[in-house]
């Protein structure tokens, strides 16, 4: 933690430069108005307004659900062995949900509408408007998430303060006041109550609630119609939840020589869940499919044909296919399984869920019921603006984790304790 | 005829944010104070965590909505 190596550096550096040209591009945007990317008029791209800056939200809130998801079933139902990776999970949850957060804030055009119109107007729009629930539960999944990790990172801050920055003191003063050992067990079972909280809340109601309910709400468009939506949006979650945790272990593990902490034993249960979590993505993708392909309503049937011979929802389903073989492989012969085929695998996860969630929106408006936008010039296509924005993003969130890898302990000491007490000899990996 | 329509005095956002979503929230504070081993200094302060990063994201939003509006002014 103390120590700074050359890698980090050049990825600190990377990191940034990609923030720094997507902030000047949204400076831009800022200045000209959602025009540089063509969301914003009716008359071009197919009728297409919502583009990849929807999408990329969906794909945000959704990687975001894995951490609290993961560190709230460690704490509920004592899966012990993924303890390592519950802090890494629950930053993971941090990050990415201020990335969702953020291109709220980028495809409202001006930001200060969030103030604005939603704050001013909370009283009135929350009883009618599912943008407002939507805002209302996003809100309370961050504010539950930070509220776990400030009460959890009391106990290791206040063991390991001799080991911290000291130019960071008054952060740890003020994140472990009134701290005192007798109150471990305590907060041991508030944090319980609030992983129970989230668990329902995260999940059930705002991914696999009010955001599909969002896009039912809009009466035309077949694509976004339906019970379906919502555990099909928290399937895809899901999946890419997991794989954005098993990035995040290796990723570390590597930088840290922490093999003997996170170790392939981890990684290959991680793996096991992803592959789990990609088969029901898949499962729910084909109910769509067959129902909209064969004797459907004509709206429907229009847009299934759309979908399927799309090429990129072809590689969408394609990269979760391959991915799910390699983990069916694996757990029929294990030596098939290796912590890189892993990290290939949570790639294309990620690669794919993505693909996915741009097209269910950007085909959800293209492909309307009676084809209401038939004259309506042009195809969407994201624009270099939106594309930046994708890069832009992933070097923030990555720039949050190389921040914050200084600046607290990313492993509870409760997951050291637990390995020192069960005696784990180091294994070493393969990467 | 006067048709009774729920929609009149509780509109859907109400129940499903104030009840439905709420649900998980309240039951977690619920079970700071409720719950055992009880200590309501120490829920109170879990309370304190939950308001002030409410507040601090929203104040955050506040400020950032002034700074726009001073490197963007509208147009005249």
């Amino acid at each position: 933690m103390q120590s700074t190596s050359a890698g980090y550096y050049i990825a600190f550096g990377i990191a940034s430069l990609l923030s720094v040209v997507w902030l000047g591009l949204w400076a831009i945007q800022l200045d000209r108005g959602l025009a540089v990317t063509n969301l914003a008029d009716w008359g071009s791209a197919g009728g297409v307004t919502w583009g990849l800056y929807i999408g990329a939200f969906i794909w945000w809130v959704g990687i975001a659900h894995g951490g609290i998801i993961l560190s709230a079933a460690v704490r509920l139902f004592g899966m012990k062995r993924y303890l390592p990776v519950a802090r890494l999970a629950e930053l993971l949850t941090i990050g990415a949900l201020s990335m969702a957060g953020f291109y709220i804030v980028i495809h409202a055009g001006r930001p200060d509408r969030l103030v604005t119109s939603v704050v001013q107007a909370y009283p009135v729009t929350v009883h009618q408007s599912p943008l407002v629930w939507d805002v209302t539960v996003i809100t309370m999944y961050m504010v539950m998430t930070l509220t776990y990790l400030g009460l959890t990172v009391r106990y290791d801050l206040a063991r390991l303060r001799d080991d911290l920055p000291n130019i960071l003191e008054p952060v740890y003063k003020a994140a472990t006041i009134g701290y005192s050992e007798a109150e471990d067990e305590v907060i041991e079972r508030i944090v319980w109550w609030l992983a129970l909280g989230v668990i329902v809340m995260a999940p059930l109601l705002l991914h696999g609630g009010v955001i599909p309910w969002l896009f039912a709400l809009l009466p035309s468009m077949p694509g976004w119609q339906g019970a379906i939506q919502g555990p099909q949006f928290l399937t895809i979650a899901l999946t890419s939840a997991i794989a954005g945790v098993i990035i995040l272990a290796l990723t570390v593990r590597r930088a840290y020589d922490w093999y003997h902490i996170l170790t392939d034993d981890v990684i290959r249960g991680l793996t096991l869940w992803l592959g789990l979590f990609s088969l029901l993505f898949l499962w729910l993708q084909l109910q769509q499919v067959i129902t909209g392909v064969y004797a459907a309503p004509l709206d429907q049937r229009t847009l299934a044909a759309a979908k399927v011979t799309n090429p990129y929802y072809q590689f969408a389903i394609g990269v979760v296919l391959i991915a799910l073989a390699y983990i069916f492989a694996q757990s029929v012969k294990p030596h098939i399984f290796s912590v890189r085929r892993s990290l290939a695998a949570s790639v294309m996860v990620l690669a794919g869920t993505l693909t996915e969630k741009v097209l269910f929106v950007v085909e959800g408006l293209e492909y309307p019921t009676f084809s209401m936008y038939y004259n309506t010039p042009g195809h969407y296509f994201p624009s270099p603006v939106e594309l930046a924005s994708l890069a832009g993003t992933i070097g923030l969130c990555a720039l949050f984790f190389l921040v914050i890898l200084k600046v607290i302990p990313v492993i509870e000491l409760h997951a050291i304790e637990e390995l020192r007490g069960e005696g784990h000899a180091p294994v070493e990996g393969d990467d | 005829m006067v048709e009774f329509d729920a929609w009149n005095f509780l509109y859907p956002g109400t129940w499903v944010i104030f009840i439905i979503i709420g649900t998980p929230v309240y039951t977690a504070i619920l079970g700071w104070f409720l719950g055992k081993p009880r200590d309501m200094e120490k829920a109170l302060m879990a309370l304190t965590y939950l308001i002030g990063f409410i507040v601090s994201m929203w104040v955050g939003f506040y400020i950032l909505t002034v700074l726009i509006g001073v490197i963007f002014p509208a147009a005249m």
